[in-house]
């Protein structure tokens, strides 16, 4: 049995591409890489004939019979080097790409492989890209905000309220917008949404902390919206007393302490800039790490996050 | 038109979250209309004797609008006693005003007859999600 078809089942399995390059005679074909050199010699080809080309899409372009038996007859001694260079090198994940020349005293062709062929992924470096898939920003897609109209009457009602409290020009971004923005009177702005949706608090253009509270009941989304509205201007402490924080360095329910001096006025508080996930991770992480020590590194670089905020505040007057 | 309003059995009921049902008084006008709540707005903002304003924020129909007249001591009677019983069930008065286009609003400790809109709010109802 030729060694053709088992390198044709190898082409397949890999995805690779059969590729008709023309009608060449008393050709001279070098297969050339890192690991060496295989050279296939014939002469009087007068028909088309099919090389190989390493590429990721697999088209059906097999040759005829008398190509395949051609090629047989050809390319035998190129294919046992080849399908030797795939058995070892692929799955042993040291492959590197490869150039053709193919010369017929007129003529003279040289390409190389467009891509290298699909990489054998070890388990340590399918963990390493997990990880690093985790630790990357996540794509948001922006939803409509925009409130539609409603046929509740309690809603309504709830939207009537609404706009008596905070103005027709608040009302009408309420409705563009979905959610009401309103400065506390410790000046830091909370940004609220209807129904059990997060208030998000502000200070100078950076996000403090995330807020959640709800309002227990079958109350009108716009309702439980007033509610907190209200409550922030007239209690904010007590809001802030009710409330599931989450600080913005993710600290979840965090100490009264952490977060009480945020409802000083006077306090002048800057959050820390965090640093982008690349540039931290370039920092940190290096490819001859193993697991353990990128699971160590990541884990110390984030406790250290954390411990930032709440000495600053603390520390602060 | 078809909504998700429960059966109100009594528009003079208020279901608590405490399950406990507040009846406000006969004396007091309820159901005041959004043409009358503009005017008394309008009055208040002018500085004219008006009646208070008091929504106080249900599940059933979003909330109950009601009046009193702060010369009118059975109607002032009548609106401290509902304000006790709405306080009792964790209901807290918060007054709402707009000055120079910016909403304030002050959470009250004592019964105020003449105010100018106050909103009660169930605040024992609000938990922390």
């Amino acid at each position: 049995m030729s060694i053709i078809p088992s390198l044709y089942q190898n082409c397949y399995n890999l995805n690779w591409k059969v590729t008709p390059m023309g009608v060449l005679t008393n050709w001279k074909l070098r297969y050339e890489n890192d690991g060496g050199t295989a050279d296939v010699q014939g002469t009087d080809i007068s028909t088309q004939w099919v090389p190989l080309q390493c590429c990721h899409n697999y088209t059906n372009t097999a040759v005829s019979p008398v190509n395949t038996e051609l090629y047989d007859e050809m390319h035998t001694k190129a294919a046992e080097y080849l399908v030797d260079q795939i058995n070892t090198q692929v799955y042993s994940n040291i492959w590197s790409d490869y150039k053709v020349h193919l010369d017929n005293g007129e003529q003279a062709y040289t390409w190389q492989t467009e891509c290298s062929p699909p990489v054998v992924v070890t388990v340590s470096e399918r963990l390493r890209q997990v990880m690093a898939e985790r630790h990357s920003p996540a794509i948001l897609i922006r939803k409509s905000t925009r409130l539609e109209q409603t046929v509740d009457v309690r809603e309504k009602r709830a939207r009537e309220l609404l706009r008596n409290i905070v103005g027709e020009a608040q009302y009408q971004n309420f409705l563009r917008r979905g959610t009401v923005s309103v400065r506390g009177p410790s000046g830091r702005v909370y940004c609220i949404q209807p129904g059990h949706g997060i208030t998000t608090v502000y200070h100078a253009g950076h996000r403090l902390a995330r807020l959640c509270v709800v309002l227990e009941g079958q109350f009108p989304p716009t309702d439980a919206l007033v509610a907190r509205l209200l409550m922030i201007l007239g209690d904010e402490e007590s809001f802030w007393c009710k409330a599931n924080i989450t600080m913005h360095n993710g600290a979840f329910r965090p100490p009264e302490e952490v977060w009480r001096p945020l409802l000083r006025p006077d306090l002048q508080f800057e959050p820390p800039v965090q640093p982008t996930e690349a540039v931290s991770r370039a920092d940190v992480l290096s490819p001859q790490d193993s697991l353990v020590d990128i699971y160590r590194k990541l884990k110390a670089q984030y406790d250290g996050r954390l411990a930032t905020t709440p000495q600053q505040i603390s520390s602060s007057p | 038109m078809k909504t998700d309003v429960a059966t109100i059995a009594d528009p003079r009921e208020v279901h608590c979250f405490t399950k406990q049902i507040v009846r406000i008084p006969d004396r007091l006008p309820i159901d005041v209309s959004d043409e009358d709540l503009r005017r008394i707005r309008a009055a208040h903002a002018a500085g004219q004797d008006a009646p208070t304003i008091c929504r106080v924020m249900t599940p059933e129909d979003g909330d109950k609008r009601l009046t009193w007249d702060p010369n009118s001591k059975e109607e002032v009677f009548d609106a401290k006693e509902l304000w006790e019983q709405l306080i009792k069930e964790g209901m807290d008065p918060y007054r709402v005003d707009q000055k120079t286009g910016k909403v304030t609003a002050e959470k009250l400790k004592i019964f105020y007859a003449k105010l100018g809109e106050v909103v009660f709010l169930p605040v024992r109802a609000m938990v922390g999600g």
